[in-house]
């Protein structure tokens, strides 16, 4: 039998090329596609294309609708896949004539390395092998001590602020513009001081250690360890991508939920990355915060590691949805080639420095507004209520209001703190807790309310507002109540 | 039920409510936006609605790919994906899924009756290869995919 | 000017090659999601400078995420001169579908099987010249990653390009 058009010889069956051949013969003009690929199509009731044909040819339509319910009626299975079926016998007999293949007979290496990662029992140990080496040696340690001790000792802060602070004084007689570059919270002393001494480092480093693992293809191994988790707090294995990458930078992550395939998935996947997910530059500081003080880092992690889980698991029953399905094609294990992790990093670097860095220079604008209006200083003496009421030394309230334009400020702003000697063990577990889990940084703020709309994007920051100096509080608490020193 | 023009997904219209999200003009609007591709259509008029439901004819079930009785020959099981042991072959007989997505979701994933198919893994996700290429898929995805192991060797 | 279209599934080295063609910088990612915004590049082949285009993943052309749906609104409103079908050599058979039915839409198409150089070292080997007839298109094997192949892929879309527009008159 001829099929319509003499194509690659491919026959789909009677009925259905002959509903093909009518299908072609009503269509008139150029819709970009042949008449065969455009009545198949139809057929197979493409949404849109089947608006374009009834505003291209709105007559001969109902011709084309009745066809296609006729030629469906005739066939037990969908039309879809008899013809993707054909397409794929037709694959099969090419394959055939094309194909020599004589396959090894052991396992390399890579396949056996990949059984390992994604076997339940030795995937784990290599979990936590790749993240304390990743992130807690490579990018806690190397990145946020070494290269932060480098930078701001010898470069920094003994040579530019005081040049700096010297230019300015001498250029700039009014003082109180002077203090928007060279204040304690001046743009130059502390804007960016802090971005190029502190979070550059730590964030390039992530985003290297990112790319290598990126491009290794270990993600989507863990993506299946990890699905039957994500699943109870409504998420699938695929969110593994935005979860880990908010590790490095929680804006680029929640822009990254985008690839969630549901709203539900999105929504909850932006929550977590608000409240509980804390990106490197925070993560940074935090490590450091608790360098000497094992017990306390450990129960940091457990804290923020239950908060993520309980907060998912509720979210997942308060949203209305059901959990898509799981699906990750798992590419071969390839190594990483150092040009592209090169580039990957360097692309992302210079996409937080557009992004975010101007946020750095608009804290301190409004920092220094604040501080001009009175308006810091009371919104300090504010926070000192909650501040208080979880254990904490007045003092860091600052730090926390620094915490809301960039987290890793106030996670900064505490290590002065600490350095001055004026937190025991327990409140500095009991602050970093807090702010971890505390408000967006401002413009992970706006990236929620860019993703998720303005009510969502408020919504989950005053929830997580609340829900931050409620856990402090409670860990204060159960602290003293269990009679624990850290 | 209705399905929306421009793209095909069929919907509940009460609920098509859900995707106007921040729009100012939400309570006023009488059109029904559809919630998977965002296009807007004024709503059946009830009259009609009444008219077509008496002539609506029962929709004939074309979408079940398992035929109930498949034909075994001797020594052969069919079993889907999640009931088979690690390490186990066999090649697909078929698909049983109601779900346009889902069904082309398998087909490009090479599940084809008579693609030959290995099980790697079935904890905590369904891991199998077929070809060259390997995937992982939950229980849900297993569950839909029907394999001929080979006879009792 | 005239376009060249790259389509294929995620994971087939797509971007690499892009860039190979291209010169340029562009975001090289291993899972789907991220190409989400459509790349577009130059890329000087023989006499003739072609605008690339760098689709959205796609698996079919019947559209069942956003993504393919973007992908396939190039492929229908942008015209492209040539439409480079990129597919992972080893998976061939199960990304041939896609090809088939590109081709069967009466688009350009010109057959790249990519990452050559990880199917020959399972043991396969391809016969390119029966694959052509087969499919009555160019057919080209490159190895994005080390740039192995890409040349001759530049000559067969110039010699392709060269008979369109005699076809044409």
């Amino acid at each position: 039998m001829k099929t319509s058009q003499g194509q690659i010889g491919k026959n789909l069956g009677d009925i259905l090329e002959v509903s093909l051949e009518r299908i072609e013969s009503l269509l008139k003009g150029d819709y970009g596609l042949s008449k065969r690929a455009i009545g198949l199509f139809l057929l197979q009731e493409d949404g849109e294309l089947i608006s374009k044909v009834r505003e291209t040819q709105p007559d001969i339509w109902p011709v084309i609708e009745k066809i296609i319910r006729d030629t469906k009626q005739h066939y037990q299975q969908p039309l879809t896949y008899i013809i993707n079926l054909s397409y794929h016998e037709e694959a099969r007999r090419i394959m055939q004539t094309v194909l020599t293949h004589m396959p090894r007979q052991s396992l390399p290496f890579r396949e056996r390395l990949s059984r390992v990662m994604i076997n339940p029992v030795t995937g784990l140990p290599i979990l936590l092998l790749i993240l304390y080496y990743g992130i807690y040696k490579f990018v806690g340690g190397f990145g946020a001590g070494m290269a932060v001790d480098f930078i701001e000792k010898k470069i920094f802060e003994a040579h530019i602020n005081l040049w700096f602070t010297r230019l300015f004084n001498l250029f700039i007689p009014w003082r109180l513009l002077a203090d928007l570059f060279v204040g304690e919270f001046g743009i130059l002393t502390l804007g960016i001081r802090y971005a190029i001494a502190l979070i550059l480092p730590i964030v390039a480093t992530f985003f290297i250690a990112f790319a290598v693992i990126e491009d290794s293809g270990y993600l989507p191994r863990l993506a299946l360890l990890i699905d039957r988790l994500f699943k109870k707090i409504g998420l699938t294995g695929r969110a593994v991508i935005p979860m880990v990458l908010g590790l490095g930078c929680d804006t680029m992550a929640t822009m990254v939920t985008r690839t969630l395939p549901t709203k539900r998935e999105r929504v909850i996947a932006t929550v977590l990355l608000a409240l509980a997910v804390p990106c490197s530059a925070q993560l940074g500081v935090i490590l450091s915060l608790l360098a000497g003080n094992p017990k306390g880092l450990w129960l940091w992690a457990f804290i923020v590691g239950l908060v993520f889980l309980l907060i998912g698991f509720l979210s997942s029953l308060i949203l209305p949805g059901e959990a898509p399905s799981f699906y990750m094609e798992i590419p071969p294990l390839r190594l990483p080639k150092f040009s592209n992790v090169f580039i990957k990093t360097l692309t992302r670097v210079e996409w937080y420095f557009r992004e975010i860095f101007p946020m750095f220079i608009l804290a301190s604008i409004f920092i220094w507004l604040g501080q001009l209006t009175g308006l810091f200083g009371l919104l300090t003496r504010i926070l000192e209520h909650p501040i208080r009421w979880i254990g904490l030394p007045d003092k860091a309230s600052v730090a926390f209001l620094f915490g809301f334009f960039r987290r890793d400020y106030g996670a900064a702003g505490l290590y002065d703190i600490k350095k001055a000697g004026l937190l025991n063990g327990n409140q500095l577990v009991v602050a970093c807790v807090t702010l971890t889990l505390f408000l967006p940084c401002i413009a992970q703020f706006l990236m929620n309310v860019k993703e998720r709309g303005v009510r969502t994007g408020i919504a989950i920051s005053v929830f997580v507002l609340f829900f931050s100096f409620s856990t402090g509080f409670l860990v204060n608490f159960l602290l003293i109540l269990f009679g624990v020193h850290l | 039920m209705i399905k929306c023009g421009l793209c095909g997904f069929e919907f509940d219209e009460r609920t098509a409510g859900k995707s106007c999200g921040g729009c100012s003009l939400a309570k006023t609007c009488k059109l029904i936006r559809c919630p998977n591709c965002g296009y807007e259509t004024p709503p059946e008029p009830r009259w009609l609605k009444v008219l077509l439901k008496n002539f609506k004819r029962p929709k004939k079930d074309t979408s079940i790919l398992c035929p109930v009785n498949i034909e075994k020959k001797q020594g052969e099981q069919i079993i889907s994906l999640d009931a088979m042991a690690a390490e186990q072959k066999g090649r697909i007989a078929c698909i049983q899924t109601t779900d346009r997505k889902k069904l082309q979701k398998l087909m490009a994933m090479g599940i084809v009756p008579g693609a030959g198919i290995t099980l790697l893994q079935s904890f905590p996700a369904y891991v199998f290869q077929i070809g060259q290429s390997q995937f992982a898929i939950d229980k849900d995805l297993a569950s839909a995919i029907f394999v001929h192991i080979l006879g009792a060797d | 000017m005239k376009k060249i279209a790259v389509v294929g599934s995620p994971n087939v080295g797509k971007s690499l090659l892009f860039n190979r063609l291209t010169g340029a910088y562009a975001n090289v990612s291993n899972y789907p999601g991220t190409t989400v915004e459509v790349t577009r590049g130059r890329a000087k082949i023989g006499e003739n400078e072609f605008e690339v285009i760098d689709t959205p993943g796609m698996y079919s052309l019947l559209p069942i995420s956003e993504e393919e749906r973007v992908a396939r609104s190039i492929l229908l409103s942008e015209r492209p001169e040539v439409v480079l079908y990129i597919v992972d050599a080893k998976n061939l058979e199960r990304m041939l579908p896609l090809g088939l039915q590109l081709i069967e839409a009466k688009l350009p198409v010109i057959l790249v099987l990519n990452i050559i150089d990880e199917a020959e070292n399972i043991g396969m080997s391809f016969n390119l010249g029966h694959l052509e007839k087969e499919l009555r298109v160019p057919v080209a094997a490159t190895a994005s990653t080390t740039g192995r192949g890409i040349d001759v892929l530049k000559g067969k879309i110039e010699d392709f390009t060269r008979s369109n527009r005699q076809k044409s008159g």
